[in-house]
């Protein structure tokens, strides 16, 4: 088994710091907090600086590379900056497209990407009802008889689903009964009469602000259906074993962050005329945030390698979800906490970060949600032969 | 435009260690470009953008150790065409005068040359001298200081260039071939794309020992033998020792006290 | 020994001559290259047993004019070359050492003869990071030395031998650069970088601005400050080189200038070892940063955590009202 860095992964991380360090200065980091949005010379600088097309296909202008360097990636980006970016999701959107979407939509799509850095829309996928059970989603489009579709329902934890142009929207094909398995996507412009947003306040992430989406009588066109009819559903399962990955990676990163605060914290406070470090429930701290960073990592790794080795991962990318989130939480809590009232504060970066770690519990797949998925295979797995 | 650039590899400081005794431990230093050299090579490689068809080589020279898979590829990566390294224990020690004569040799076997682009100095001895050095060597004029150049194009041959002295702003109409050495403010280092870091293993790179470029080292030692010189030793200087009487601006009692003090110290 | 003196400017030429005669030279001869038809009136003031100069001629960039030195320079003969820190001499004299295959030792930190024709130097590397020790010997060595390292040598200003007058001017002819050197450069524009008006050398008190100072406005506080003090106003390299706040003669470091006053005051500064070799040898240093683990505090008399734009200002008044109740 071999853990050390490729010179090119080493050489990325270099970039990536270096990156980090000129165009995301601490304060600004806090007003993307506060304004709830990322700037467009930020985006536009991330994307000159090459990162944006790492990972998309040659053919239209990416750098391809395997899932352990995006894992890598992103941990890095997320542990140099100590925060959250809507970066990723970008280029997992622009990936979907080039999945699923024709020519033209995929012209259309990069053509934005590749000049702004930002994907043409946001994805509609949950619904109050219905998030990680997809089935139980009840927005739908009627076929009339002009030959154009009518779409009506709600979706909701839409992230910048208020800011960019466009929405990618699921919904099921004429019947939203649970039973109906066919559906298909659509690309619906914000614009389109008919849809209206209303904002959602988060308590962390606020970074990638989400809103609700309202479809009343949308019209929409058979040139606006993305990909294959009724084969929405197949779509929709496709990505999002890597997107647990990535997830875990940003989770990771951002908890690395807090433990260097907290560990170098511990040498320099001091009380009762001794640095913190010097008690032993310090260190006890220290040593499980250490562990739980750990295992974290190589569960995120080894996953990511069993997907470039072209290994099924429905179960372990469950099990790391489910772990990666909960322990990077626990990790930024005790970081919190050995900073005593000062963690308690937004004088540290530490309350941010466990809350963005907190809302990894729930975000792409809750905590829950990865033992559904992973328990019964597992009793599979280990049934008697 | 041919244009070299040459590039010395030092050691990363933020990795060399003091030691209480003042001596350096640098065993966990790794080696790397030196800082300054990456602004010349980021300003040659923009230089080489304006002239369709050329070419950026860089040139380094120095012990075995400087050798590296990862420092190859992160020279590579930042738009150079092709590296060629000169490897030789005795190259380890060699001040400006050896290491530009090796310059020049290489650039001689190399073949046409435009314009040598060097660094504002070397991170770790910043003596200036290479560009000085090497420029007699080839037989050239050499200028320091340069802040910004322009190219009025290859039939007009001409670069002027901005220098930053110490009591002007210099602008010179030059013709090439010329040696310069330009200041960090030229340009800043580019960060290196995963598309660049990718190709970077795949451009050309060459090693020479000083016996291939034809060197005679014997004669390079004996013509240097005006001034020979000996590292006695490295050290840390001998800090004086001061007080570091501190206090805090947040107590409106601490900033008190702090502007008597300074008050008492200033007289 | 004979000596080869390389200046621009008096009192940098003032102190290499002292300097000469500390290792030993026998005579030192003052070179002086300009755009004047003769030599300055200061350099015929100085303790040279000769002076030479040379005119340039109107376009001709001082880096060109080492033929026109060369035959002269070599001709003196001598043991030992000192030159000034600036970056056309370092050019010059430096071509100059290699017509001599030798080689310009720059960022000289001490200098000591040890025996005839040798010396022990030291120079600074990685910035100050440490210094390296070297031993040199040679039939010529040649050095560039910065402002006040021949003071550091003897504890105490040199003092000049003012008995030793140069008898005559020569006046170096120009002679155009050889055919046969490639490249040609003429100077076509030449703007003087307006002075900062103080002499840092000369004064008793210097405050020095960091990264520190986020925007230049904030800069009105420090230049309040040094003119409550009557001190001189200096930076770190950044705010000379990156953002043009100062001038280039106002930065102090390891390739900018080394000063000695009897108080330091940093403000903004985090103390980067190549901006603390320029200033290690003040009486007093004080120091002003928002960072509480600056390396600048682990090495001054005085430091405050706080907001420059907070504590400078208390200061200034503080020095004000202190300043009146001395009447």
């Amino acid at each position: 088994m071999d853990f050390s860095y490729t010179d090119e992964q080493e050489l990325l991380i270099e970039s990536i710091d270096e990156f980090v360090r000129r165009s995301m200065p601490d304060d600004l980091i806090t007003r993307m907090y506060a304004e709830q949005s990322v700037p467009d010379e930020l985006t536009r600088a991330y994307l000159e600086a090459g990162f944006a097309l790492i990972g998309l296909p040659e053919e239209y202008g990416g750098v391809p590379c395997d899932r352990v360097t995006l894992g890598i990636l992103t941990e890095r980006f997320a542990h140099a900056s100590g925060c959250l970016t809507p970066f990723l999701n970008n280029v997992l959107a622009v990936n979907d497209m080039i999945d699923f979407g024709n020519e033209e939509q995929i012209r259309l799509c990069l053509e934005t990407y590749l000049e702004e850095g930002k994907p043409l829309f946001s994805l509609g996928f949950s619904e109050p009802g219905a998030g990680s059970d997809n089935a139980s989603m009840s927005t739908v489009t009627r076929r009339q008889a002009d030959g154009s579709f009518l779409l009506n329902g709600q979706k909701t934890w839409v992230t910048a689903g208020e800011s960019l142009p466009n929405v990618l929207v699921a919904a099921k094909d004429e019947d939203p009964s649970p039973d109906n398995r066919s559906m298909s996507m659509w690309l619906v412009p914000r614009t389109t009469a008919g849809l209206s947003t209303s904002s959602l306040h988060k308590i962390g992430a606020e970074i990638m602000p989400f809103c609700e989406m309202f479809f009343d009588d949308v019209v929409l066109t058979e040139d606006m259906r993305v990909g294959v009819a009724g084969e929405g559903f197949k779509n929709l399962m496709k990505n999002y074993e890597m997107e647990r990955c990535l997830i875990i990676a940003q989770c990771l990163g951002i908890a690395q962050a807090a433990m260097d605060d907290a560990a170098a914290y511990t040498g320099e406070r001091e009380t009762f005329g001794k640095p913190i470090i010097s008690y032993q429930l310090i260190q006890q701290k220290l040593t499980d945030m250490e562990i739980a960073l750990l295992n974290t990592r190589n569960l995120l790794y080894r996953t990511l390698w069993m997907i470039d080795t072209g290994q099924p991962v429905r179960i372990e990318s469950a099990l790391l979800k489910r772990y990666g989130a909960q322990a990077c939480t626990q990790v930024a809590s005790e970081a919190l906490q050995i900073y005593g009232g000062l963690g308690f504060t937004t004088e540290t970066r530490l309350g941010r970060i466990w809350k963005d770690c907190r809302g990894m519990e729930i975000a792409g797949g809750t905590n829950e949600i990865m033992v559904h998925i992973a328990g019964r295979q597992l009793a599979r797995r280990y049934a008697r032969k | 435009m041919e244009i070299i650039v040459a590039l010395k590899v030092v050691l990363d400081d933020q990795d060399i260690a003091l030691a209480s005794d003042g001596s350096l431990d640098t065993s966990r230093a790794h080696q790397v470009a030196s800082l300054y050299d990456l602004n010349a090579l980021e300003a040659a490689v923009q230089l080489a953008a304006l002239e369709e068809g050329s070419r950026v080589t860089v040139l380094t020279v120095g012990g075995p150790e400087i050798d590296d898979s990862k420092l190859r590829k992160n020279i590579l990566a930042r738009g150079a065409d092709e590296l060629i390294m000169l490897l030789d224990e005795a190259a380890r020690d060699w001040g400006s005068f050896e290491t530009a004569r090796a310059l020049a040799a290489m650039i001689a076997k190399r073949g046409t040359w435009d314009l040598v682009v060097c660094g504002d100095g070397s991170a770790d001895r910043f003596a200036q001298q290479v560009d000085v050095q090497l420029a007699a060597a080839l037989d050239t004029l050499v200028f320091d200081a340069v802040v910004a150049w322009e190219w009025a194009g290859a039939q007009d041959g001409r670069l002027s260039l901005k220098r930053k002295l110490e009591d002007c702003e210099q602008t010179l109409a030059c013709t090439l071939p010329l040696v310069v050495s330009v200041m960090p403010d030229i340009a800043t280092p580019r960060i290196c794309g995963m598309k660049e870091i990718l190709a970077a293993g795949k451009k050309p790179v060459s090693v020479l020992t000083a016996a291939e470029l034809a060197l005679d080292l014997a004669d390079i030692e004996k013509s240097g033998g005006a001034t020979r010189f000996e590292l006695i030793e490295t050290r840390a200087p001998a800090r004086q020792k001061r007080a570091a009487r501190m206090y805090e601006a947040a107590s409106s009692e601490g900033l008190r006290v702090f502007c008597a003090e300074a008050a008492a110290l200033i007289g | 020994m004979r000596s080869l003196i390389f200046a621009r400017q008096a009192d940098t030429a003032a102190e290499l001559l002292a300097g000469a005669r500390l290792l030993g030279a026998s005579s030192a001869t003052l070179v002086v290259i300009d755009q004047n038809p003769s030599a300055p009136d200061w350099a015929a003031s100085l303790a040279a047993e000769r002076l030479a100069h040379l005119a340039l001629p109107e376009g001709a960039p001082l880096e060109t004019a080492l033929e026109s030195i060369l035959a002269f320079a070599e001709g003196e003969e001598a043991g030992l070359v000192l030159v000034e820190p600036s970056r056309s001499l370092k050019v010059l004299v430096g071509g100059l050492a290699a017509r001599q295959a030798s080689s310009l030792f720059c960022n000289v930190t001490h200098l000591r003869a040890t025996g005839a024709g040798s010396y022990e130097a030291g120079v600074l590397y990685f910035g100050g990071l440490a210094e390296q020790r070297l031993a040199l010997s040679g039939p010529v060595a040649f050095f560039c030395v910065g402002a006040g390292v021949f003071a550091s040598e003897t504890q105490e200003p040199v003092v000049l031998d003012a008995e030793v007058r140069a008898a005559e001017c020569l006046e170096l002819r120009w002679v155009e650069p050889r055919a046969e050197r490639r490249g040609t450069a003429r100077v076509v524009e030449e703007r003087a970088i307006e002075s900062s008006g103080t002499d840092l050398a000369q004064s008793e008190i210097v405050v020095g601005c960091g990264r520190g100072f986020r925007a230049r406005e904030d800069l009105a506080l420090a230049t309040a400050l040094a003119d409550e003090l009557g001190a001189g106003l200096a930076c770190t390299r950044p705010l000379a080189e990156t953002e043009g706040w100062f001038t280039h003669e106002q930065y102090l470091g390891v390739s900018g200038k080394t000063l000695r006053p009897r108080v330091y005051i940093g403000a903004g500064i985090s103390g980067q070892m190549q901006h603390l070799i320029g200033i290690n040898r003040a009486g007093a240093i004080i120091a002003v940063n928002r960072d509480r683990d600056a390396p600048i505090f682990a090495q001054c008399d005085l430091g405050i955590v706080g907001d420059l734009r907070e504590v400078l200002p208390a200061l200034s008044e503080a020095l004000a009202s202190g300043a009146t109740d001395r009447g």
